[in-house]
């Protein structure tokens, strides 16, 4: 047109060619750390900062450490004082669950590359670093050689066992689950959260036990469970009974009409008891068609909310007991009350948050087609908020993973305490930099496991097309 | 009329309030069985409000509704009977974003009405075709644009079979162009013979399809009138400051 100013102008649309963007790495660089002076500037502080904290951590940890700290105790961090030849069942379990995650992952997930490329890193580093230790085992004394014969190549061997059942049965289950899909993908999808509830009690029994000293599975008492084995035990049924507590509490918090009256309020009514009754009558009424409810789940809410973990845990371990007047109760089970009774209030309050961000006309079609109060909740409301709430739940489940830690203010030895434990023995003092590095790398995997699961979940089936938010 | 001897909708010197906002002041009207009735009146008049009273989505705090011999009262049977009875189309489509339009439609009818999977889907499969989308069904609403998902929103109102339906806007939330497709959807309902009560803008569409309109404005119903009658000689001065406001532009 006449009016056109661009410097294309008078070329037919189909031979303008789009705008070359300037590729490859220098230009990369060039773009983003060092646009300004003052970015190029930032760059090469945090570079040198970095940089010098890297070099010294994989100095130490290569050339420094005595890993032996975990070699010789590494059973005790895992599992506690279970009793060693019953470890067995551990492993079955760990070997069930980790497959049946697999076989979820193909069905729902996907795998990209940088995933596959991290465990197949993972897997020759632990399957090659003691291989080599034979190699370099004469090496003199005092070189990296020996400290890899010596130092690392026992701990990588010992953690490569491990590893390889984790990583070989999950992407066994990935494989199966892919299959799987191929053939029918709902069918594939339904049977397996079928094994998903039926694979759950039966660890609890694998670990647990159920016959006399002699028998098939014999029982092992809970105050012999420690290490990484509470942790997950913790975690894992305080995760699963907090979450259906918690949607209850938030759906009795959001109960009742949505019509709010208002108090209004004449000149100086708090001198008149009249308005004191009236402003106390229509707080009440406010509180919807179930106001006792409505008013149980606040206050429980708001009081789990405001006092600490630790409080709880305190209350649960002395108060329960002397309450009940009944000391039997054993105290990882305490805790695992305590803690679930604490996450369910934090959960109600996320999924209270996700039923807050649905637009109000989704609850108002599915009156208007004439669907119940619970059926609309079951079919509408919930699955939506809680599609919105997946980042904020699954950030609540980790930290309720690594809340587990408190237990040890109670006596009980899971991950963080059994740790103390170790370092209290004499010949370990002082080895506390390469334990709590080794712990807090089990943290980091699992924690880092979960939050990339939930992020698949966000991205797979109807989650993709919501338009909401 | 013969046809107003037989009315499926009455209502009686209804009032409601919002806070001291005197939303709607003694309505009172009947709507016989099969009528078409067009509601407009600027916004704010209690239109919308209005017609959400009728399925109880607001409660109206004075007077009487009576749908198809049942009056609306708190008690929750009442409400869900009556709700499964009027079909409703909103401005903002309101579909469930998280089901396929086949689930959309289906849902209502399978867990009120009891239906069978394999016949409600039968059912909505015919709808799909009647609003003329039926390869969409297994799309998620997000994937249409909005002029279909309106109309999946009309098929899924249609799959409990419902004697009234209340339209809400249905078009204002529209792309011009996408306002056609909704609207001959309506046409075609219409002269279907089901009851319908629309709180529309469109004048054109009021004028070709109503057998009566409704002019609201300020909570109040201010002129009843045949459609040649409101549009070539409404009674009152406010009718004719409206149409002069909205047929000028």
């Amino acid at each position: 047109m006449t009016t056109a100013t661009a410097p294309t102008e008078g070329a037919p649309a189909s031979q303008v060619t789009r705008p070359v963007i300037e590729r490859g790495m220098l230009a990369w660089l060039r773009q983003n750390l060092f646009r300004t002076p003052f970015d190029a500037a930032l760059t090469i502080i945090l570079v040198v900062i970095g940089g010098s904290l890297l070099t010294q951590f994989l100095e130490w940890s290569i050339a420094q450490a005595d890993w032996t700290v975990i070699t010789t105790n590494f059973r005790i961090l895992m599992q506690g004082t279970y009793p060693a030849e019953q470890g067995n069942r551990l492993g079955l379990s760990v070997a069930l669950i980790t497959l049946l995650a697999g076989v979820s992952w193909g069905i729902w997930g996907r795998l990209f590359r940088a995933t596959a490329f991290a465990f197949v890193g993972g897997v020759l580093i632990f399957v090659f670093v003691p291989l080599a230790a034979e190699s370099l085992a004469d090496s003199p004394r005092g070189t990296f050689g020996a400290y890899v014969s010596g130092q690392l190549a026992p701990l990588f061997s010992l953690l490569r066992d491990p590893v390889l059942l984790l990583v070989g049965c999950l992407l066994i289950g990935y494989g199966i689950g892919c299959f799987a899909k191929q053939i029918n993908r709902k069918r594939a999808g339904c049977y397996t959260l079928i094994a998903w509830f039926i694979a759950i009690p039966i660890c609890f029994i694998l670990v647990r036990g159920f016959s006399d000293a002699d028998g098939v599975l014999p029982f092992v008492q809970t105050n012999r469970w420690g290490g990484l084995l509470l942790t997950f035990m913790l975690a894992f049924v305080a995760i699963v009974a907090c979450f259906p507590l918690g949607i209850l509490l938030a759906l009795g918090r959001m109960s009742g009409g949505t019509h709010k009256l208002a108090f209004k309020a004449p000149p100086r009514w708090w001198l008149n008891p009249l308005q004191w009754l009236h402003a106390l009558s229509i707080w009440w009424r406010n509180l919807g068609n179930y106001p006792i409810i409505k008013l149980l789940c606040i206050i429980y809410i708001e009081f789990l909310r405001g006092v600490p973990l630790v409080t709880v845990f305190f209350t649960a371990n002395l108060i329960v007991p002397l309450a009940l007047g009944d000391n039997s109760i054993d105290a990882v089970l305490r805790a695992m009350v305590a803690l679930t009774l604490f996450e369910a209030a934090y959960i109600a309050e996320i999924v209270r948050g996700g039923l807050q961000a649905l637009p109000p006309g989704q609850l108002e079609a599915a009156k208007a087609l004439g669907l119940s109060p619970m059926q609309a909740t079951l079919f509408i409301t919930l699955p939506q908020a809680l599609r919105i709430a997946i980042p904020p739940l699954v950030g609540q489940f980790i930290t309720m993973f690594k809340d587990t830690s408190l237990v040890a203010i109670i006596g009980l030895t899971e991950l963080l305490g059994i740790s103390r434990a170790v370092l209290a023995q004499s010949e370990f003092i002082g080895r506390h930099r390469e334990l709590y590095v080794f712990v807090a790398i089990v943290y980091f995997v699992f924690s880092y496991g979960m939050s990339y699961a939930a992020r698949q979940l966000e991205s797979s089936g109807s989650g993709a097309f919501r338009k909401i938010g | 009329m013969t046809k107003r001897d037989n009315p499926i909708i009455i209502v009686r010197d209804v009032h409601k309030w919002y806070g001291d906002f005197h939303a709607l002041r003694g309505i009172s009207m009947e709507v016989s069985q099969g009528e078409v009735v067009v509601i407009c009146g600027p916004s704010g008049s209690g239109k919308s409000t209005f017609i959400r009273t009728i399925n109880r989505l607001e409660e109206h705090e004075r007077g009487d509704i009576i749908v198809d011999g049942i009056r609306l009262t708190n008690d929750v049977r009442n409400i869900a009977a009556i709700r499964s009875e009027i079909g409703m189309v909103f401005q903002q489509f309101n579909l469930f974003p998280h089901l396929t339009v086949l689930q959309n439609i289906t849902l209502a009818p399978i867990w009120v009405r009891k239906r069978p999977r394999r016949e409600a889907e039968k059912i909505a499969f015919e709808l799909l075709e009647r609003v003329k989308i039926p390869e969409q069904a297994h799309k998620y609403p997000g994937q249409l644009s909005g002029g279909q998902q309106q109309r999946v929103a009309i098929a899924r109102a249609l799959a409990m079979q419902p004697k009234i339906m209340l339209f809400d806007e249905p078009t204002s939330a529209l792309d011009p162009e996408m306002i056609k497709e909704v609207l001959d959807v309506m046409r075609e309902l219409a002269r279907s013979g089901l009851t319908m009560l629309v709180v529309t803008h469109e004048m054109g569409f009021a004028r070709e399809v109503a057998d009566r309109i409704v002019f609201f404005d300020r909570g109040e119903i201010v002129e009843e009138n045949t459609p040649d009658g409101f549009f070539h000689a409404p009674k009152t001065d406010r009718a004719k400051q409206f149409l002069a406001n909205i047929l000028s532009h």
